[in-house]
């Protein structure tokens, strides 16, 4: 026979071995070794015969089985572990006969006792009659074990563990003298000594398979020490085991799991419920606890009675009013959410007793100050309807809530009269007062009195400071917001913020210094500024330093600085552009800065690299955090900002946009970075920044901490992304998304919806 | 157990010193380099404990939240009487259905 067929064959049958198909693979392998016998043809013949004989045993196929032991039997074949197998499988099948015949064929072997084990499992697994197919020196253990077991099932541990007691270490019941002492354990609740008995089990006998559902309720290691396809059999028998109340828990974890199933949870709950408290009462608030907050994220009002004739009301919430309150938060309808949170604002102050200490008033507190916060947002979002494209999303309560458009009228309490109270409520509390400092914008007056109030009543408050400090700032009040500043870097050091704020305000002093003439002090305050920025050397300040030494007239320092500006790497341009604003606001002659002007016209209008495009936005994004704008941003920001649009819509490749997007998003030029992300997302649907830029973009015009629903579906697409990616491969887009669900913790709520992309 | 009073051992209606004291006893009982895990649950309930706004925060927005079923199963199962199943039971536990 050509030897291809005969490779052939051996390939047929292996592969029919590893398809499960025993009875094919045995056919090639008899064929294949009667065309060309040998070694390899034999060992191919003695796994395929013991492939197939395997499960027709385990089914208990008397007649098929013996059939197939009997040709494999014929092999001419003295190797002792190819006996010892086949006298298993006699075992297994109940034919101790012929099992203890093949072993006598095997001078010296040591599976003697394995296989006894095997023949008196088989034995018993057949019951009462059993005993018939067992040689007589191993009738007496049968029968101790069925005592010990008949004994146990009754309660009766005592006799049970006296009729094991007999069965010795080197007796093939010793499996399951262990099986039933760790059953005895388990019943009373002794779980280690149950698992310490079953942990020595050999896997290969009927004990281990008959405590492997216990242990696996037991102990959740157990499963992954089973090999794969046995797992889920093992589950649903430790789920059949459990029975009762544990059954019943399963089937409420599982509807509980599921949104729709809310009604049906609850009527398992109602079933559950008197078991545990007679059982277990301490767990019924547990239970109650459960279902309460499950019903925030699928509940219907018509669920609220229910779960009161089953728990009775919460306890800190017995007329529901903060869980409808969440509720309508995550719908976004904060005006109900503000009436229902008011409610519940009532309801502590009429049930002091319930808070310990001083828990009522800071509890009321923290609810009005939440209530203020809606107020705002209320009125902060009126125009952004956006959302109700999204109806769908917003089936919860749906019929009761969405019926028509609601006018936007401010509510009532106001956001300004909720911090007031919230403050009076808690007065070593600082949030409200900050909150309601945000309230007073375009106030100054007040402002400024009720900042000057807070300094006092919290002189080390960093967000107090800081806040304090902007105000000031953008009164024009320098040296006040300079001082709060100084404060908030003594206590705080290594706040890169607050140095980069108040290496600005030490900038802008500069040149003020400087257009009086002093231009001692105002390299004073240059050099400030350069110690608060981290480095004297920083582009902002050389570029100050450079117009403030052309206009003292000394042109060489000026030449120095300049050359320092625009040899910088990929500065040409922003260094232009540094030169022309700095040189204008200290009011420098056109004839000077004409070459700077025309550089940077000529460069935008040239192609320019995406690091000279980052250089140049690192300017403007620090010229526009400047609280006095200097003339003419506006004209240069748009067309800056146009330029790096220009460029998005190129052929950059993936590397260079992102470099570019996550430029844009640091200045928040949130047009240009949408229109990349727009742009790049078409190109490159599977980079998980570009969908991400675009939710940035949409979620800046919120002015509020929720998600608005399109930016929503973009950051879902975004973790999507991040998850099919290879571990570590959006590490920088994953931490931006992590910022932003600090920032905007309802972002969870997107994350927890599964949408269809 | 998720109840941060019950991982400190601590009444609903402590004050900041005693919570604080407790706090430090058990940091002493369970320091981290030896008992990781308990040490991580002690500082996380002390977090949602230490002063008065976050026992109130705990209160209105957390309790009882992180009460899972799953947690109920386990316990419930470490508690409630177990069935004794006979030798018959077992075996046809274990026959494919």
């Amino acid at each position: 026979m050509a030897k291809a067929a005969i490779a052939s064959l051996a390939r047929r049958a292996e592969g029919s071995l590893r398809a499960g198909r025993h009875a094919e693979a045995l056919q090639f392998a008899k064929q294949r070794a009667r065309d060309v016998p040998g070694p390899e043809a034999l060992d191919l013949l003695k796994r395929c015969y013991l492939a197939a004989a395997a499960p027709i045993v385990e089914r208990g196929n008397f007649r098929e089985a013996h059939g197939l032991l009997n040709d494999a039997e014929q092999l001419v074949v003295n190797e002792p572990a190819w006996l010892e197998k086949l006298a298993e499988l006699r075992a297994d099948l109940g034919d101790h006969g012929q099992a203890l015949r093949l072993l006598e064929k095997v001078p010296g072997t040591t599976a003697r006792p394995r296989i006894l084990g095997h023949i008196v499992d088989r034995a018993i697994r057949e019951g009462p009659g059993g005993k018939d197919l067992l040689p007589a020196d191993l009738r007496p253990g049968f029968e101790l074990v069925r005592i010990a077991f008949a004994d146990y099932q009754a309660g009766r541990d005592e006799p049970a563990r006296e009729a094991l007691s007999s069965i010795g270490l080197s007796s093939p019941y010793l499996e399951w003298k262990l099986l039933l002492r760790g059953l005895i354990a388990w019943t009373a609740n002794d779980t280690p000594r149950a698992l310490e008995n079953w942990s020595r089990l050999s896997s290969d006998r009927l004990p281990a398979r008959l405590a492997a559902p216990f242990r696996m309720s037991v102990d959740k290691s157990f499963a992954a020490t089973l090999p794969a396809n046995r797992v889920p059999i093992v589950a649903q028998q430790a789920d059949q085991l459990a029975g009762g109340m544990n059954e019943t828990l399963r089937r409420l974890r599982k509807q509980l799991a599921n949104e729709d199933m809310i009604p049906a949870a609850l009527e398992t709950a109602r079933v559950l419920a008197p078991e545990m408290k007679r059982l277990v009462p301490d767990l019924v608030p547990r239970l109650a606890s459960a279902i309460y907050w499950s019903l925030l994220s699928g509940g219907q009002p018509e669920d609220l009675p229910r779960y009161n004739r089953i728990f009775g009301p919460p306890t800190d919430d017995p007329q529901f009013y903060r869980l409808q309150a969440l509720v309508m938060e995550q719908m976004g309808r904060l005006d109900m959410a503000h009436g229902f949170w008011a409610k519940y604002e009532e309801w502590i102050a009429k049930t002091p007793n319930r808070w310990p200490g001083d828990q009522a008033n800071r509890a009321r507190a923290l609810v009005l100050e939440r209530m203020g916060r809606l107020a705002r947002d209320w009125i902060d979002n009126e125009g952004d309807d956006e959302e109700d494209d999204f109806d769908d999303f917003f089936s919860f309560f749906d019929r009761n809530v969405r019926r028509g458009k609601p006018a936007r009228k401010p509510l009532k309490p106001s956001a300004e009269t909720c911090f007031q109270r919230a403050g009076e409520l808690a007065p070593d509390w600082p949030a409200p007062a900050l909150e309601m400092l945000r309230e007073l914008d375009g106030k100054p007056d007040k402002a400024v009195a009720m900042t000057d109030q807070l300094l006092t009543r919290f002189p080390n408050h960093l967000p107090i400071l800081e806040a304090a400090a902007r105000l000031y700032e953008s009164l024009g009040e320098m040296v006040k917001a300079h001082e709060v500043l100084k404060r908030a870097l003594a206590a705080n050091p290594l706040d890169r913020e607050l140095r980069q704020q108040a290496a600005r305000l030490s900038l802008n002093a500069a040149r003020r210094l400087a257009e009086t003439g002093d231009f001692e002090a105002a390299r004073a305050g240059l050099r400030e500024a350069g110690d608060l920025a981290g480095g004297s050397q920083s582009l902002a300040v050389i570029a100050i330093q450079a117009a403030i030494e052309l206009r003292a007239g000394d042109l060489a320092a000026f030449q120095t600085h300049r050359d320092l500006l625009l040899n910088a790497p990929n500065a040409k341009l922003a260094g232009a552009y540094r030169i022309m604003v700095e040189g204008s606001r200290l009011k420098l002659k056109k004839p000077v800065l004409g070459p700077y002007q025309t550089a940077f016209a000529d460069g935008l209008a040239g192609p320019v690299s995406v690091s000279e495009l980052i250089a140049l936005l690192e300017a403007l994004d620090q010229y526009r955090q400047e609280p006095v704008p200097y003339r003419g941003l506006k004209t240069q920001e748009k067309k800056i900002v146009e330029r790096v649009m220009a460029a998005t819509t190129g052929d950059l490749n993936e590397d260079d946009l992102v470099r570019l997007g996550l430029s844009l998003k640091r200045s928040k030029s949130w047009k240009a970075l949408r229109h990349l992300g727009e742009q790049a997302h078409y190109r490159f649907q599977l980079n998980a920044f570009f969908p991400f830029f675009m939710a940035e973009a949409i979620q800046s015009k919120s002015r509020t901490d929720r998600v608005n629903v399109n930016a929503g579906r973009l950051y879902m697409r975004t973790k999507q992304l991040i998850d099919d990616a290879e571990d570590g491969h959006y590490r920088r887009v994953q931490e931006l998304l992590d910022e932003r669900l600090k920032l905007t913790p309802d972002l969870k709520f997107w994350f927890h919806r599964e949408l269809d992309w | 157990m998720n109840d941060p009073y019950h991982v400190l051992g601590v009444a609903h209606d402590a004050d900041d010193d005693t919570i604080r004291r407790r706090y430090l006893e058990l940091v002493r009982e369970f320091p981290p380099e030896r008992h990781p895990d308990r040490f991580a649950r002690i500082r996380a309930a002390y977090e949602r404990l230490k002063d008065l706004d976050a026992r109130v925060r705990h209160r209105l927005f957390e309790q009882g939240k992180r009460d899972g079923i799953e947690e109920l199963i386990e316990e419930t199962a470490c508690r409630t009487p177990r069935r004794r199943i006979g030798l018959q039971a077992l075996l046809h536990m274990q026959k494919p259905r």
